[in-house]
């Protein structure tokens, strides 16, 4: 055996364990522990030591029971309005759960293990209230990724003549969104409160509307900030998203004089840079 | 290889719960230890290890390595891992001992490895081409077990040692763990530590845990416990004065109180110098 390539013996114990580690499971006993079938405890006694304390099906339920309670316990933290919208355990058995075994983990920062959860939502839960359900995942996701975004380099007063020429982009800290309904004040009014509130209280009341409402999350001192902006001035920053020098911009204004106005507090804010970074955060 | 290292005294694990009280009043902290992916993702989290970095050494270790895994070493991670390293400038980072990871997923958990011989071979080899890409001493740490196995040939002391010392590769030594195990595998811990080669050791955890009755887990989440301690003070006294950290990640207490915890280990160390 060349020492570098894995014993064939330790890949299929590992095989095996994740098997059973990753399988969910229903029925547990009085320390909380799984509660293997016959058939699945010898195979295990096979495999696993007893301790004098645990038996061997014990023992790799601990494994098992940590496995789900973590990744459970990160989702939840990740989608904390839709914890609020179902309440943990159904939060849990609706969406986690069957999420984490379409996709499970695959990276090594376990703040991405929720990342294809909207796609998933799209594909997989058709309830009448899905639009909700997937407005607030959006949103749960953008607030936990903005806290990863980087920092171009801020335009400098002194840069000012290069928006004659260069093509100028977004920060990664600016995120935009286009909602049939104010999904930001529904999910502040359900963070207001635990899950335990909204288990005995009515949830918020939304109105949707027939026009499309577009927003903006930012960070400003390591704060999230959101704000409803115009339909025009989304496209623009859609552009600066992409990448725009501002003369081609032009004929997308219509109002000069609060467009101007306008540019100076997003310039303030420090939103712009000559810097092109990663893709736009998508989800 | 295995190198001599400073010692930094005594530090505790950066969390960010800690952030707010830190930038405010500048604790005297020795040191702090950080879970490197925490930080690996950039934005405010490495933002403020930035300000930390300013003022404090900072020791990298890792979660997420997998060492013993059956997948092949996930170069994308070791990249991100010495950039930060480089960044940082830790001077040693570790991992644990243990596998967490199959081609195509990730288990997020400290998985135990059978105790073979062609385990330690495969996990040295591993362990020696990760200390060269480092280019920084390397440790690993004794895992909390909870289970072994049928086919496990060595107890876990002389399966530890023999990888760090194939390997030839420093030892991050968890005295809670040592504890953890020996209660959930019955044995007495003097015979885990007592067959160490602890000339190896280049930093000491310290933790609390949660006792089940039947068996314990590796939480975090508790003061250190007495029996705990008095393995600290074992192998304090046998190793080359090293650093040593307390690492609190649940059932958050005070700053303050954390601090005051971690520095029950100072009075240990002069216990041992009056000894």
């Amino acid at each position: 055996m060349n020492d570098f390539s894995c014993p064939t013996a330790l890949s299929e114990m590992q095989t095996w364990f994740a098997s059973i580690i990753t399988s969910p499971y229903q029925e547990t006993d009085d320390a909380d522990l799984p509660v293997y079938k016959t058939n699945l405890i010898k195979e295990i006694q096979k495999r696993i030591l007893p301790s004098p304390y645990l038996k061997s099906e014990e023992r790799l339920g601990i494994y098992h029971q940590q496995y789900w309670w973590r990744l459970l316990s990160v989702m939840q933290e990740l989608y904390p309005s839709l914890v609020r919208l179902f309440d943990y355990e159904r939060f849990n058995i609706l969406i986690a759960e069957p999420y984490l075994l379409d996709y499970p983990p695959n990276d090594w920062f376990l703040s991405n293990i929720g990342s294809e959860s909207p796609e998933w939502l799209k594909k997989n839960y058709r309830e009448k209230d899905a639009f909700l359900v997937l407005g607030l995942a959006q949103l749960d996701l953008a607030y936990e990724r903005i806290i990863f975004a980087d920092r171009l380099p801020k335009i400098e007063p002194d840069d000012f003549h290069r928006y004659e020429t260069e093509i100028v982009y977004l920060q990664p800290y600016v995120m935009l969104f286009e909602f049939g309904v104010d999904f930001f004040s529904l999910r502040a009014q359900l963070l207001r409160h635990p899950s335990s509130h909204w288990k005995t209280h009515p949830l918020p009341k939304i109105k949707a509307i027939n026009k499309k409402k577009f927003f903006v999350l930012f960070r400003k001192d390591e704060q999230d900030y959101y704000e409803q902006i115009s339909e025009s001035r989304y496209a623009l920053l859609q552009r600066f998203q992409k990448g725009a020098k501002l003369i081609d911009l032009i004929p997308l204004i219509e109002d000069c004089d609060e467009v101007v106005k306008w540019f100076q507090t997003i310039s303030s804010r420090e939103w712009l840079s000559f810097f092109r970074g990663k893709e736009p955060i998508s989800l | 290889m295995h190198k001599e290292v400073p010692n930094l005294g005594i530090g505790i694990g950066l969390r960010p719960i800690h952030f707010r009280e830190i930038f405010t009043t500048w604790p005297p902290i020795d040191w702090f230890e950080i879970i490197s992916e925490n930080f690996m993702s950039g934005g405010m989290p490495l933002r403020n290890l930035e300000k930390i970095l300013d003022r404090y050494p900072v020791v990298m270790h890792g979660v997420s390595l997998a060492i013993g895994s059956a997948a092949p070493l996930d170069w994308d991670y070791l990249k991100k891992l010495k950039a930060l390293a480089v960044k940082t400038k830790t001077p040693w980072l570790s991992d644990h001992l243990c596998w967490g990871r199959l081609p195509g997923a990730r288990f997020h958990d400290l998985l135990p490895l059978p105790r073979q011989m062609e385990v330690v071979n495969y996990v040295a080899e591993r362990a020696r081409i990760i200390q060269d890409f480092l280019e920084i001493p390397f440790a690993l740490e004794n895992l909390s077990s909870n289970a072994n196995f049928a086919t496990d040939e060595m107890p876990e002391w002389e399966f530890y040692s023999a990888v760090v010392e194939k390997a030839d590769i420093s030892m991050m030594l968890d005295v809670n763990n040592i504890y953890v195990s020996s209660r959930n595998e019955g044995y007495d811990p003097k015979d885990y530590y007592s067959r160490l080669p602890l000339e190896r050791v280049l930093q000491i955890h310290l933790a609390g845990h949660s006792d089940y009755g039947r068996y314990i887990l590796d939480t975090h989440d508790h003061p250190v416990r007495n029996e705990v301690w008095e393995i600290y003070r074992e192998v304090y006294s046998k190793t080359k004065e090293v650093s040593t950290l307390l690492e609190w990640d649940d059932r958050f207490i005070s700053f303050e109180d954390t601090w005051a915890e971690a520095l029950k280990a100072k009075e240990y160390q002069r216990q041992i110098i009056y000894e």
